[in-house]
């Protein structure tokens, strides 16, 4: 009766294991400074 | 567990755990507020709560998934389980807090409707960094709204439990989106290693103890029994059934409690009517094999629930011969009354 539950729980924490880590490394590779520091810009 | 409809049976342990939620939640915004104000005193009151509330819902979201493994896990963590409810209807809110929020600072300024300015203002899915990250939350928000609104005993009877169920792990799909959310959205303005460093702990360990769970469970499945004289399976060693408690076997797809209780063994399905719960992880309780986790009981003989309650297990025929337990494989009709084996 809850086999298919099971199964279906093991199949998407699997799927969730190999996905997300990759998609975390992927945003952390792209990622940039919002605010670069202006250059041209001489405060006193 | 009742005949008649109840809109909520408050008991002590209920209010403990709900006090301790919004205690939880209080104190957690203040050290958030109070910690942020002092990092950043630049920081608006408005982005201190809109981060607090995100943060908070993150942390919530990762208790509540951590809360069923670690109970299939360990059994002593199930206090945890029993009103985990409570705590993912108080995560939605927090949830919704920071959406409405979040709604209001960057999309109510315009002559949009807030709404449409949030699903349309960005559709750069072509690029990571500049990803429509807020669809991502809002999507979550709406399965957490579902799952929240469906909440209620009263949906888990009307959906039936295996419907209910399948509509409650949704919440895998939207921690997957939650997850993005945050990929694509703080952690593309934030550069401090600190958050993606939380994140990854949490991904880890929610992943580590759902596979952990999962293994366990698959143990039990593949359990196969040996078959003897009449059909009967072989299902262990009578000594290695404590008083009152129960061996779980599988038979076939179906997952069988084996009790033993005051010289005698009867055996029912492992299925709870209520919610599916393990009772072969239960015990007997006043005569009954109670459900560990909300308490529903039925009586070891007949797989009935005592009177006035409705429910009703299936029930199998055991044998105890030469120091073991054999069960025959045929399921009999919920409630049917099965003689039980006795230990000589």
């Amino acid at each position: 009766m809850t086999a298919p539950l099971r199964r279906t729980h093991r199949v998407v924490w699997t799927v969730l294991a190999l996905l997300l880590p990759l998609l975390l490394a992927a945003s952390l590779a792209v990622r940039t400074d919002s605010t670069p520091i202006n250059r041209e810009l001489h405060l006193p | 567990m009742s005949v008649s409809y109840q809109a909520i049976f408050w008991n002590r342990q209920k209010k403990i755990y709900d006090v301790t939620i919004v205690a939880g939640v209080v104190l957690y915004l203040a050290a958030f507020a109070g910690v942020g104000a002092l990092l950043h005193p630049d920081a608006t009151a408005e982005t201190l709560l809109i981060r607090g509330l995100g943060t908070l819902a993150l942390l919530m979201l990762h208790i509540i998934l951590a809360i069923g493994p670690v109970c299939r896990l360990d059994p002593r963590f199930l206090p945890l389980l029993y009103n985990r409810r409570h705590l993912g209807v108080a995560m939605f809110t927090i949830t919704l807090s920071h959406g409405v929020f979040s709604l209001v600072q960057f999309h109510s300024g315009g002559d949009v409707n807030p709404l449409v300015s949030l699903l349309s203002s960005n559709q750069r899915i072509d690029s990571l960094t500049h990803f429509p990250f807020q669809q991502l939350g809002f999507f979550a928000l709406i399965i957490f709204f579902l799952m929240a609104a469906t909440s209620h005993d009263f949906w888990l009877h009307t959906l039936s439990p295996r419907v209910w169920k399948t509509l409650h792990m949704g919440v895998y799909i939207a921690y997957a989106l939650v997850f993005a959310h945050v990929c694509l959205g703080a952690l593309q303005s934030e550069l401090s290693p600190i958050l993606p460093a939380i994140l990854a702990l949490g991904l880890a360990t929610i992943t580590t103890l759902h596979l952990l769970a999962a293994r366990k469970e698959s143990a039990v499945d593949r359990m196969q029994l040996n078959a003897a004289a009449e059909g009967f399976l072989d299902a262990g060693a009578i000594d290695s059934i404590s008083e009152k408690c129960a061996r779980v076997v599988t038979l076939g797809s179906e997952r069988v409690a084996i009790f033993r209780y005051d010289g005698k063994v009867s055996a029912v399905s492992n299925v709870c009517r209520h919610q599916n719960g393990p009772l072969g992880e239960g015990k007997i309780v006043d005569g009954c094999i109670t459900c560990p986790w909300h308490g529903y009981q039925y009586i070891p003989e007949t797989g009935a629930s005592p009177p006035p309650f409705p429910e009703k297990v299936e029930t199998y025929r055991t044998r105890v011969a030469n120091g073991r337990v054999w069960i025959h494989p045929q399921a009999h009709p919920p409630g049917t009354r099965i003689e039980p084996a006795v230990i000589a």
